[in-house]
């Protein structure tokens, strides 16, 4: 008996708690409109892909991003030409959703006038597309066509306006982007031993290739643990593997590697270990 | 005041925590209450400063953290990138990050207070370079001057609270939930460049459970997404930890910016062939 009572209390519970979960969803459900869409996965479900290799690309995929700093704070603002044409795609996929939604908008809208008398209908579209309708056939039919005809004339009327200001949007955003990017270059990563500001010291996204050259005469300073950083410039960067199978030579503790005549010696960069072009070493 | 947990009345127990979301039938045996937060920007605000705070003050912690960024290619396609670290945090001034990388690279950066230390696994190589001072100095310098990456490195310094205040332009309260597998709260932020989420555990330890950061600048907008597991408040610890010997045969290399900076104090190579990538 003294089970029964439990049992109830267990019932009712799981009940409660199902039909709560049900609201819930519900509920979040018809937030999803507001300010934190549940629309959208995550986390890519694709699988599948192939790495590539070690190297940065080299015909696998970079794993060069922004994202990659997992700091609250960003320099990126389409610092490389690779993101710049990215960015001239993205412009195009959201002039294109942009389009779609205008679309949809305006299918939605001229369904509502569907509803409404014809005189009304043809008052809101334009005098051209209105004699159009005039000299068609007076059937419903052919006015449903007609109203088809307008609804994707004013559809493309609509992209192209959108479009234009997309086009033009895109433009201010590259021209602050690369002044922000000069700005950040100059000042974010090599400033002379400053932070730059308190704001942003972890914003830093790895430079993107640029191959320079170190000398090599004191490079055995930091392999006696001597060197210390004051940088003026931005350093060179490197790459994730060597083009060939190098001649190794090692000087003054410093590890070198040469492919045809050109001379390279390993460096951190990010966390990735990179091959950097420097000058010889002496002797070579 | 806590609650008791036992498996002989999980009905009644699920009855009673019902209207908190019955998330102790999969979470520790012991729950504590804790003042209810509302679900507003204030209460978005307190947790949030509550957490960083806690964080800030814990003289010594450790934590799984399973994390992945986007990649955006040039096609427009996100690829993620994974990475496991295990992060050791001994105030003042001792450090120690075991990284794996999804491809297999395993990384260690150490910090005994007076050199920072990274070294790398297949290639057996480290570099190495002194800055005495405490975690926050060298974390800052790891990433501002050695231009190192140090993903959610602000979690780590104790200047946290202060550098979310400065940051956080705008915070909401989204919702609680347990699918984390613990109550937690979770938030919305946005700071100049990033939009964050952020899952704050519910209860006297206000630790952060997943972090999700947007890139919204960036082309694609990609994310880096973090989850944390294993918290410990009171890891053993001992100095050899942080301390670096190298392993046999490894080869020392420089940070990157000591090249340059050797570069600009030399004279300029001749001969070079250069430009290439």
């Amino acid at each position: 008996m003294k089970t029964r009572p439990l049992t109830i209390i267990a019932a009712i519970a799981t009940t409660l708690f199902f039909l709560t979960a049900i609201v819930d969803d519900a509920d979040a459900r018809g937030r999803g409109g507001g300010g934190f869409s549940r629309g959208g996965g995550e986390f890519s479900q694709g699988g599948g892909f192939s790495r590539g290799g070690s190297t940065m690309s080299s015909g696998g995929f970079s794993r060069s991003s922004p994202a990659a700093s997992g700091s609250f704070s960003s320099s990126a603002s389409s610092a490389s030409s690779q993101r710049s044409a990215q960015r001239s795609q993205t412009q195009q996929t959201a002039s294109a959703n942009q389009e779609a939604r205008s679309s949809s908008r305006q299918q939605q809208q001229q369904s509502m006038q569907q509803s409404r008398q014809q005189q009304q209908q043809e008052m809101q579209q334009s005098r051209q597309q209105q004699q159009q309708s005039m000299q068609q056939s007076r059937s419903q039919q052919q006015q449903s066509r007609q109203q088809a005809s307008n609804e994707n004339v004013e559809t493309r009327q609509q992209g192209y306006s959108d479009r234009t200001e997309s086009r033009q949007q895109g433009y201010s955003d590259r021209t602050e982007s690369r002044q922000e990017t000069a700005q950040s270059y100059e000042g974010t990563y090599y400033r002379g031993g400053n932070y730059y500001g308190d704001d942003h010291w972890d914003d830093g996204e790895v430079a993107a290739v640029a191959v320079g050259s170190a000398a090599v005469g004191a490079m055995a300073g930091y392999a006696a643990g001597t060197s210390t950083t004051a940088y003026t410039t931005p350093p060179p960067t490197g790459i994730t593997a060597l083009p060939c199978t190098p001649s190794v030579v090692e000087v003054s503790g410093v590890t070198y590697y040469r492919c045809s005549s050109t001379w390279y010696t390993q460096a951190y960069a990010g966390d990735a270990v990179t091959y950097v072009v420097v000058a010889p070493p002496p002797g070579y | 005041m806590t609650l008791k947990i036992t498996n002989t009345f999980p009905a009644l127990l699920c009855a009673l925590l019902l209207f908190s979301g019955c998330a102790a039938t999969r979470g520790p045996t012991t729950v504590v209450p804790s003042a209810p937060i509302p679900p507003t920007k204030e209460g978005a605000r307190a947790t949030l400063k509550r957490m960083a705070e806690f964080l800030s003050r814990a003289q010594r912690f450790s934590v799984n953290v399973q994390s992945g960024y986007d990649a955006v290619q040039a096609s427009g396609q996100k690829i993620e990138f994974g990475e496991v670290r295990t992060v050791t945090v001994n105030r003042p001034d001792r450090l120690r990050i075991d990284v794996e990388h999804s491809d297999g690279k395993r990384h260690l950066v150490l910090f005994d207070g007076k050199n920072i230390t990274v070294s790398s696994m297949p290639q057996n190589v480290y570099a190495q370079i002194s800055r005495p001072g405490d975690i926050d100095g060298a974390v800052r310098y790891f990433i501002n001057d050695l231009n190192m990456r140090l993903p959610l490195a602000m979690l780590y310094v104790s200047r946290l609270p202060d550098e979310l205040d400065r940051r956080v332009q705008s915070l909401e309260y989204v919702e609680r939930t347990s699918i984390l597998g613990a109550p937690a709260h979770h938030l919305a932020g946005r700071t100049e460049t990033v939009d964050f989420q952020v899952w704050i555990a519910e209860g006297e330890q206000p630790l952060p459970q997943r972090v999700v950061l947007t890139y919204k600048d960036a082309e694609g907008q990609p994310q880096f997404r973090a989850l944390f597991s294993d918290w410990n408040l009171s890891p053993t610890v001992t100095d050899s930890m942080f301390m670096f010997t190298p392993p046999e045969e490894a080869k020392k290399i420089a940070f990157l910016p000591q090249l340059r900076q050797v570069a600009i104090q030399s004279p300029k190579p001749t001969g070079q062939t250069g430009g290439q990538k």
